[in-house]
């Protein structure tokens, strides 16, 4: 319940600042990241919900269509808790490739949602330099989720030798 | 079965959310009825004193390294005299800030005036232009009268309309914004046709049949037919105007007269429509 509200505090802080320093700038895409993280790392319902709920939050904030950001969101926990469980993102290049790949997916199903109710979007100018500055920054955000996780963990349920 | 479930609860889940969401983004019923969510509204709650703590420090950030930036030069040449100079450049700045705040007010109590609609003043708090959606977050809510599917000008012209409003703020979408379909008037030729958001800095103009003389610099205004916006309010100007592949239409781009990426002031218009939700709220 802590990791809920915990990640919901930085993801609004996160749109603040985005919609208010940076408006026109891509960015990395903090929710998606958070999602690809909670996906891998530690699967659950209330990861899933979270998943729900970042979205749900990044439409309000961000003035979009309310359900397609949770929808793409939703979308990449489900589809990534698959791919966890035979593949290992056990290095940044991994990690970097595999949140690529997830924001490419997010992107394109916003814009195949919005296609359908006619709206007229561009898919290259608003998806690829997303998916190249989540990619570039994800493995040091995700690795900067894992030291708080770390450091949260009482000492005596640190594993001997945790690399992170 | 019971194991089955079980073991399967988060894609099924996913699948029951997935659902869920794709239900609210087709339908579109929240923000279209303005019933919005609770929670919404709560959200929006929370991160607006965020967003007035981000806009507030950036700008006096922005101030600070520009002032630093301009007084390298002098520091070197004269401690004591860079002192005093940047003591008048800051001040300086200040009243070259005030001076250009009075303009743009003065600006819009002009307009406001002159205007045949009553009007209230907001300013921007917020702005959303990357990705797909362009919006705007305003200070003035339903408090100061703001309702939804009121126009938003600038002395530039046409910004966009109101699309939710609460206590304190409202969230407005631009012109630029997918979303956004205004019924206009190409001023010199009278032709009517729908200048449609592109979610890029350029609007379409849409229906316009190839026939039609229409020349790059034409003015375009609206129409007033929609409802929405009044007649005669400025839109932008024809930025570009070609024959389209289909031989029918012509493909027509319009630059916004409206700074939209550099507002700071603006007013929402009072309609005859707007007025009644305003009672109805």
């Amino acid at each position: 319940m802590k990791d809920f509200f915990g990640f919901t505090f930085i993801v609004i802080i996160y749109l603040a600042f985005r919609t208010t320093v940076l408006p026109s700038v891509p960015i990395p895409d903090l929710p998606l990241i958070i999602v690809f993280f909670l996906s891998y790392k530690r699967p659950c319902l209330m990861g899933l919900v979270l998943a729900f709920f970042l979205g749900y939050t990044s439409d309000v904030l961000m003035g979009s269509i309310i359900g397609i950001t949770s929808f793409t969101l939703v979308f990449v926990y489900a589809a990534n808790y698959l791919v966890a469980t035979r593949f290992h993102y056990d290095n940044h290049l991994l990690r970097a490739i595999g949140c690529g790949i997830a924001t490419l997916a997010s992107g394109t199903l916003a814009f195949l949602i919005l296609s359908f109710i006619n709206e007229d979007v561009r898919f290259f100018a608003n998806v690829v330099p997303q998916t190249v500055v989540t990619a570039f920054f994800a493995p040091f955000i995700i690795t900067l989720f894992e030291r708080g996780a770390h450091i949260r963990r009482p000492r005596s349920q640190r594993p001997e030798g945790e690399s992170f | 079965m019971n194991t089955f479930v079980k073991r399967n609860q988060i894609i099924i889940l996913s699948i029951v959310f997935c659902l869920f969401s794709l239900h609210m983004a087709l339908t579109g019923e929240k923000r279209q009825a303005g019933g919005e969510l609770i929670i919404g509204k709560v959200l929006s709650a929370i991160a607006s004193p965020f967003q007035t703590v981000f806009l507030g420090s950036y700008n006096a950030l922005g101030n600070v390294v520009g002032d630093y930036v301009y007084l390298v030069g002098l520091k070197e040449e004269n401690e004591a005299q860079g002192q005093t100079i940047s003591r008048l450049i800051e001040e300086n700045s200040r009243l070259k800030e005030k001076l250009d705040e009075k303009e743009r007010l003065t600006g819009l109590i002009e307009m406001k005036r002159s205007f045949a609609f009553d009007t209230i003043a907001a300013r921007v708090t917020a702005f959303n232009l990357g990705g797909w959606t362009k919006t705007i977050q305003l200070d003035s809510g339903l408090k100061e009268g703001i309702a939804e599917d009121m126009p938003i000008i600038s002395t530039e012209g046409v910004v966009g309309r109101v699309i939710e409003t609460s206590g304190g703020n409202s969230l407005a979408l631009l012109i630029t914004d997918p979303r956004s379909n205004i019924d206009v008037i190409v001023q010199r030729t009278r032709v009517r046709g729908i200048a449609e958001g592109r979610g890029s800095n350029l609007l379409g103009l849409k229906y316009i049949r190839d026939l039609e003389d229409i020349k790059v610099g034409d003015l375009v205004v609206t129409a007033g037919l929609s409802g929405i916006f009044p007649k005669g309010l400025v839109v932008g100007h024809v930025a570009s105007a070609q024959k389209s592949g289909d031989n029918f239409f012509k493909s027509i781009e319009i630059r916004p007269s409206a700074l939209l990426g550099r507002l700071e002031e603006v007013l929402a218009v009072k309609t005859d429509i707007t007025d009644s939700k305003v009672v109805t709220e």
